[in-house]
């Protein structure tokens, strides 16, 4: 059998409402980035390793080529049909997948290491704890914001006007969180390892913030 | 706006601005449109003491007052920090947490390291160098009434609006 990689289509044309225009395949390419690239590959590396059948991956491109969907949303949508389909084979979701889920925030990482105003250390620490966020909230959380602290470290908040909910990593692999309800003052915090499982107190808090 | 003494606290009514980096959602336009209409920020993170600060007697957060230096020197200032982060100075003394403490917004005269050394910094715009003291945590005392602040200050700064700089 050839190598379900090889086998799959690429991405049919699909409407990009932000340039009013019918994207064909090379457009598509271009527009595109070399990131977002590796990780499709990668992904796709990752289907072909879990023996999903090529049908059912055909027809989930297919499902999304109907749907006017700009880059953004599509590249989401990517990650969680692909968890979906995992999940309902009784495979394993790797991390590989859902550190890969928030373009933006890696983006603005990466820029901020180059900047030299975040380590790489405490950059894996924030891409590995966004990962177990989106995963323990079945990837349904707004996009976090991000800032560079002092001494190159880095914050990662949640707020929805009410809630808050930040993320500040002074080290490699250490976290402190912070969570506060301006209407009640309640506050809670916690000091923890990022490659450690995450708390029950703090997935109850990050589910707050579903959307 | 006259420049007071070192230590002197500055006027009620006056208003000091914090520089910092664009914050993820500033950079990608997404500042203001985050969920149903809330806003995500990450700008307590610029109000954390650096190792720095927290040696300067009193510890002070660097802020500049906003007639004496413009965005643009704060900019240039602060080695390209593109954001303005606006506090007026009555609102931050308003702040008080659930530990009791206060905050103060006092003149200090801006310092460069030179060769490990504190001197004093004479670039355009830095006679409009202040601080903000209390941010310091005392011993014994929850860290969680300090990370309130944070959030406090930030809460300021956007009702006021975060001003771009460029």
């Amino acid at each position: 059998m050839a190598s379900m990689t090889e086998t799959l289509p690429f991405l049919p044309k699909f409407y990009d409402p932000s340039h009013t225009q019918i994207w064909g395949l090379s457009e598509l390419e271009t527009a595109i980035s070399d990131r977002y690239e590796e990780a499709r590959r990668d992904i796709l590396r990752y289907i072909n390793q879990s023996r999903l059948t090529d049908v059912l991956w055909q027809s989930q491109l297919s499902n999304m080529s109907k749907k006017t969907l700009g880059y953004k949303q599509l590249s989401q949508i990517y990650i969680k049909l692909l968890q979906r389909q995992n999940k309902s084979a009784g495979i394993d979701t790797s991390c590989s997948i859902s550190d890969r889920i928030e373009e933006p925030l890696i983006s603005y990482l990466d820029e901020m290491v180059t900047k030299q105003l975040v380590s790489t250390e405490v950059q894996h620490t924030a891409i590995e704890l966004w990962g177990k966020l989106e995963k323990a909230s079945n990837f349904n959380l707004p996009e976090p914001d991000g800032l560079p602290g002092p001494e190159c470290s880095f914050m990662l908040a949640f707020d929805d006007g009410t809630l808050h909910l930040e993320f500040e990593i002074n080290k490699p692999n250490r976290v402190e969180a912070f969570f506060l309800n301006r209407d009640t003052d309640e506050m809670w915090e916690e000091d923890f390892e990022a490659h450690l499982d995450l708390s029950e107190t703090l997935l109850e808090k990050i589910r707050l913030f579903r959307r | 706006m006259c420049r007071g003494k070192d230590g002197e606290m500055l006027a009620g009514t006056a208003t000091v601005f914090r520089m910092c980096y664009k914050s993820k959602s500033m950079l990608n336009d997404e500042y203001g449109s985050i969920g149903s209409g809330a806003l995500a920020m990450a700008f307590e993170e610029a109000f954390v003491l650096s190792t720095t600060d927290k040696k300067h007697n009193p510890p002070h957060l660097s802020v500049y007052e906003e007639s004496l230096t413009t965005f643009r020197q704060g900019k240039q200032l602060t080695g390209g920090k593109d954001m303005a982060l606006r506090l007026p100075v009555g609102d931050v003394r308003g702040l008080k947490n659930p530990s009791g403490h206060t905050l103060d917004v006092c003149w200090f005269l801006a310092q460069i390291p030179v060769n490990d050394k504190l001197v004093p910094d004479d670039r355009p715009g830095s006679i409009g160098h202040c601080g903000i003291t209390g941010l310091s945590r005392p011993k014994n005392l929850p860290q969680l009434d300090w990370k309130w602040f944070r959030v406090k200050l930030a809460d300021i700064a956007v009702k006021m609006g975060p001003v771009l700089v460029s």
